[in-house]
């Protein structure tokens, strides 16, 4: 797997955050993690990752509203947004919208991240 | 002569008049009696019609001038959270405030011992000085003393014995009356806290739950981390405790996840739908592919699966309870490990089917079969998983279906666990 993805992955929760960010690092990926929602979307921006791992519940803006702010972006079009949620019924609306590419349930796995990496990127 | 036959025929007539006079005005008064009687029953026949104390007071209030006719009319009951004595006035002008009713001399004297007090002349009581006429009738129930009834009027030596008769023929129909009225209060007090209890640690276990699996999956992926990185250069006794770690995230991952459905079962707003079953199936298999591959477990799943009305999540969570407890109940000798998904209609009631999960495991004993569907149950020769809530969140969902439930089984032969729900009939 070669490093040329990057992802980034936007969480609140610093220990989640690095978690994943490890995960993401396992698979190839030169990771980076957000954990201030309101800042996300200047350093998806400036970073443009091709995967972004979204934690739905945050405060001040939420993982909605930064999904929103994602697809409303010209130069974000092409990357590629997994949800992750710990509210299966919320998963459940979400999927519904097609705002996300993927929606994850908490507890994630590995296999998983692994697969909606290739499944996303086309990578391994 | 004549003169003193009419004198002589006078005085008879006048005596008999007299005696006219005083039967006339006796029978009056017995009639003026039982008029107020009958008109005591009447207000308690209005009165026990109320289980709302506003109304009963009103009523009373209402309808007892007649009765006594005074110029004030109080009652005094008891307040519902501080228990102290209040003093409510019906008819007439307020009255100033009194911190401890009990320490009155009128009114106190009647709570404290429970009789009655009937006054002509005054009182040099403070609490209705400018009413002579007094009466006052405790109220009481069972031996309680619920308060008393006051009644006062300006003018004095207004009321006498009878007066006194009528109004504790009236006290009689209004304590009871009193009484259910504040018992009925009292429930539905009662019943709103318990409500409202009930809905915030419906709210906090939901929260609890849902917050939990953010750590959940940090210690999860972790191992998994660590195992993928370094599984190769980690003494076996390390990758074993890291295993055990990650089963013990897992089983608390399948506790929370019950606790969330549970919660979800409480929630009104899930609405019951059109289920397409063999979806469902397929997904509660789904769950269990590894460990059916690796036991090399034979699932039959038939042809014929009928839609029914229910709630996809819910149903799909019974078959994979089922198929888990067909699992678990294989037997470790068991060669030829087979589970079979089928419909059926035997034993049903109109418009309904039974869904069956049919295992050749060991069975369960008849015994056992009734705690089954309890929470917290767990037969002693399985292992648990989970807080052992599988069966009874089964019974809880077809309790919220409006289905129905059980399981067929001998032991030695295996067992068919079953629900049936109705059929989503598609010409509707």
């Amino acid at each position: 797997m070669v490093a040329e993805y990057t992802a980034i992955v936007v969480d609140d929760d610093d220990t989640l955050g690095t978690v994943f960010k490890m995960g993401l690092e396992l698979l190839g990926f030169t990771a980076h993690h957000v954990s201030d929602s309101r800042t996300a979307i200047t350093e998806i921006e400036r970073l443009q990752s091709d995967l972004i791992v979204l934690d739905m519940n945050m405060p001040h803006v939420t993982g909605k509203e930064v999904l929103q702010q994602i697809r409303e972006h010209e130069s974000l079009a092409a990357a590629k947004v997994i949800i992750v949620t710990a509210n299966a019924r919320a998963a459940e609306e979400l999927e519904q919208t097609n705002l996300a590419d993927l929606v994850l349930v908490k507890p994630v796995t590995m296999s998983q991240i692994k697969d909606m990496a290739s499944r996303l990127i086309g990578i391994e | 002569m004549a003169q003193k036959f009419v004198s002589s025929r006078s005085l008879e007539t006048l005596e008999r008049e007299e005696l006219v006079g005083k039967v006339r005005s006796l029978l009056a008064e017995a009639d003026a009696l039982s008029s107020r009687i009958s008109a005591v029953n009447e207000i308690g026949v209005a009165i026990n019609r109320e289980l709302n104390l506003n109304k009963i007071v009103a009523t009373v209030g209402r309808q007892a001038k007649w009765l006594l006719d005074f110029d004030h009319l109080s009652i005094c009951l008891r307040d519902e959270e501080t228990r102290d004595w209040q003093v409510r006035v019906l008819y007439g002008e307020p009255i100033s405030p009194v911190d401890d009713w009990t320490q009155t001399e009128t009114l106190g004297k009647v709570l404290l011992t429970n009789q009655p007090l009937l006054l002509k002349d005054g009182t040099s009581a403070t609490f209705l000085a400018d009413y002579p006429s007094q009466i006052m009738i405790p109220l009481t129930t069972d031996g309680k003393s619920l308060g008393a009834i006051v009644f006062a009027c300006k003018t004095a030596s207004k009321y006498n014995t009878d007066d006194m008769r009528i109004a504790y023929i009236l006290s009689l129909q209004l304590s009871p009356a009193i009484r259910n009225a504040q018992v009925l209060h009292q429930l539905e007090r009662t019943q709103q806290e318990l409500k409202l209890r009930v809905e915030e640690l419906d709210a906090y276990s939901h929260t609890i739950a849902h917050d939990l699996k953010s750590p959940l999956t940090s210690v999860m992926l972790s191992g998994e981390i660590v195992l993928m990185k370094y599984a190769d250069v980690l003494p076996q006794d390390a990758v074993e405790s890291i295993n055990l770690m990650r089963d013990s995230a897992s089983q608390m991952s399948s506790m929370v996840d019950q606790l969330l459905m549970l919660a979800r079962l409480q929630d009104l707003d899930e609405m019951i739908t059109t289920v397409n079953v063999r979806y469902t199936v397929d997904r509660a298999v789904a769950r269990f592919a590894p460990i059916i591959e690796e036991k090399n477990v034979t699932l039959q799943i038939a042809d014929k699966l009928p839609d029914v009305l229910g709630h996809a999540q819910w149903v799909e969570e019974i078959f994979a309870n089922y198929i888990s407890n067909a699992i678990k109940y294989m037997g470790a000798d068991n060669f030829s490990p087979c589970i079979k998904v089928y419909s059926s209609d035997e034993l049903i009631g109109d418009g309904f089917i039974r869904y069956n999960v049919q295992d050749n495991g060991v069975g369960i004993s008849a015994e056992a079969q009734e705690k089954l569907f309890e929470m917290f149950t767990r037969l002693h020769t399985v292992k648990a998983e989970g807080l052992g809530l599988g069966l009874s969140i089964v019974k809880r969902i077809m309790g919220r279906l409006n289905g129905r439930l059980g399981v067929e089984s001998t032991p030695g032969k295996g067992s068919t666990f079953w629900f049936a729900l109705p059929i989503a009939d598609k010409r509707k």
